[in-house]
């Protein structure tokens, strides 16, 4: 509340826009927290291995639907279909 | 009613189908045999007119290219109808054994180019718009009625979507509503059923027109009108005062039908798409320790980001910006399009699609949230989930919609911009979801402290972490998970001295 209301009371501003923030205090703790999460969790070795598995992984399904869109199922043909007008892959050629 | 190969009584207007009754009231295409058999008057799932004095349950009325869409797809618009549909179509045909009506076409032919059947995946909705628990139908009904009646309840009460309409007070003041959840109460006053029409089904109709039948319940009936001007009033009765509302929220730009709903809904709706709903097998699969697409044992605890704090179901009926999506319901998006691999998953996506297709301006989470609730749901007479911009704009966050070319579709005017934190609601959960995604983050990753992943708090300061199996000092304790509920005198206390063998007998020894 207080934040919120410097915010209010600071010339040049008013804004509600970027009403809600932490406070001096909260905004240090916070950033103490992300720094630790970011440097001990989410840049650790197996969270890493993790997101290199998930790379392989989207990057060969990508590849195999974008060589062969029958893979794809059928709502989302149909969708392509009605909304972009490609022709429905799993009827006959014309 | 008509017969089995006679058209309908709207078959003149190019309605087919005798199930439902058309609201327009010059045209009967419900006999009353039928309309005894459906209940009470105004319980009938209406559908559209094509005439468009009256649109409602556009579901219930099939569109000539239902058949390429497994019964559901984009509803035509009135000249479309007239355009598109032959003069004289074949009604509905109605069993004469098991009356029930069935469609013209042969259940096998939905599909074009198959004669195989028409699974429900077929569908725009993948099969999941059936789900009675998925489907929203309330929006699409022009009029709901509400059935008040003072006699015993079904003996389950159920849970109906459409039960959001304000109840009259008793006479003491107290809400029925909370008579309800009362036991003590609900002893004293007869219970309420309210219910939206659709919704009315199984026991609670059964009940109901047993009810009506007999004659010995008073049953009463009244109608409320779901429009945008009712939920505005329910807005100015039952929100905070600084609370963010929708009278004056401006909405797509696209025209509307003229059916009542209003321009934009409003944030109240939750939101049961098929694109928010449920994550596959993660939660379960990960609580479980297995791997969700593999079913195996996880190696390691899953990525933190592939859980999607935010993701967790926060169920409750109320304004979607305070929830966290699935949902769908979000302020702060997180890249499900890529569940379960996060954000690692929405860069790869980036990079392929700058490589493959430049013009299609790459792939962020924030957009594709857009693009699902402005375009890829299909859930009314046109694409989207009708949303006001403020709504929309928690999706997109502080993102500049301009940066995008290939989503300038897009509700927001053109020249939008969303530098600004967006309404006081979607701040605060931002806020909220900040602290909720580095606290959920910080509880997945304490697991790795019990495999030697992490290092002791005690190193944190001068150490890099994840340097290996064994950065943690063999003297360091070990951070317990907060889901083992063992007490702290049950765990294994390796890295302690047993209790035979304290400090002062090692100092002995």
């Amino acid at each position: 509340m207080t934040t919120s209301d410097a915010v209010l009371r600071a010339p040049g501003t008013g804004s509600p826009d970027d009403l809600v923030a932490f406070s001096d205090r909260g905004r240090h703790d916070y950033r103490e927290l992300k720094e630790f999460v970011y440097r001990h969790v989410i840049h650790s070795f197996p969270v890493s291995r993790n997101d290199g598995h998930a790379r392989r992984v989207i990057t060969g399904i990508f590849s195999a639907y974008r060589e062969n869109p029958r893979l794809l199922p059928d709502y989302v043909l149909l969708g392509l279909h009605e909304d972009i007008g490609v022709r429905f892959l799993r009827a006959r050629c014309p | 009613m008509p017969g089995p190969s006679s058209p309908c009584a709207c078959a003149t207007s190019g309605i087919e189908g005798t199930r439902f009754r058309c609201d327009d009231a010059s045209c009967g295409d419900l006999s009353p045999d039928d309309a005894a058999s459906r209940g009470p008057p105004g319980l009938e799932r209406r559908h559209r007119h094509p005439g468009g004095g009256a649109s409602a349950g556009a579901r219930a009325a099939p569109d000539p290219g239902d058949d390429l869409r497994g019964g559901r797809g984009r509803p035509l618009g009135p000249d479309a109808w007239s355009a598109s549909r032959p003069a004289a179509i074949p009604c509905c045909s109605t069993d004469a054994t098991t009356r029930k009506a069935r469609p013209p076409w042969p259940r096998s032919s939905r599909m074009p180019g198959s004669t195989g059947g028409a699974p429900a995946r077929l569908r725009r909705d993948g099969g999941q718009g059936h789900r009675r628990d998925r489907g929203n139908p309330l929006p699409a009904v022009r009029s709901v009625t509400l059935v008040a009646a003072s006699s015993p309840a079904p003996r389950r009460r159920r849970s109906l979507p459409g039960a959001s309409a304000p109840v009259p007070e008793d006479s003491d003041g107290r809400r029925r509503e909370q008579a309800l959840r009362d036991p003590s109460a609900r002893a004293r006053r007869r219970p309420i059923i309210v219910a939206g029409s659709l919704y009315l089904v199984g026991e609670a109709r059964a009940w109901l027109l047993a009810a009506e039948r007999t004659g010995r319940t008073p049953v009463t009936t009244a109608t409320a009108q779901f429009t945008r001007e009712h939920f505005e009033r329910l807005e100015e009765e039952r929100l905070a005062v600084f609370a963010s509302r929708a009278r004056g929220r401006s909405g797509p730009s696209r025209s509307r039908p003229a059916d009542g709903r209003g321009h934009a809904r409003p944030s109240t709706r939750g939101i049961a798409t098929g694109s928010f709903t449920p994550r596959v097998p993660p939660v379960e699969a990960q609580d479980a320790g297995l791997h969700p697409l593999r079913g195996r044992p996880l190696p390691h605890p899953p990525d933190a980001h592939d859980r999607g704090v935010a993701d967790r179901p926060q169920r409750r009926a109320g304004a979607r910006v305070e929830r966290g999506p699935d949902r769908g319901d979000r302020a702060r998006p997180r890249p499900q399009a890529t569940r379960p691999f996060g954000h690692s998953g929405e860069r790869v996506l980036d990079r392929l699609l700058r490589a493959s297709h430049p013009q299609a301006g790459g792939f962020k989470h924030n957009y594709q949230s857009v693009r699902v609730v402005d375009r890829l749901e299909k859930r009314y007479d046109e694409p989207g989930l009708n949303l006001t911009h403020d709504v929309a704009r928690g999706d997109l966050q502080a993102h500049d919609l301009e940066a995008r070319p290939s989503h300038s579709r897009s509700i927001f005017p053109r020249g939008s911009r969303f530098e600004s934190g967006g309404t006081l609601e979607a701040q605060v959960v931002n806020w909220s979801d900040e602290i909720a995604q580095q606290t959920h983050d910080l509880e997945d990753g304490l697991p790795l402290a019990q495999e030697d992943e992490i290092e002791a708090p005690g190193d944190l300061a001068g150490r890099p972490a994840g340097g290996g199996s064994r950065t943690r000092p063999r003297h360091a304790p070990r951070l317990a998970h907060p889901r083992d509920d063992r007490r702290a005198d049950e765990r294994p206390r390796r890295d302690l001295p047993r209790p035979d063998r304290g400090a002062g007998s090692r100092r002995t020894a």
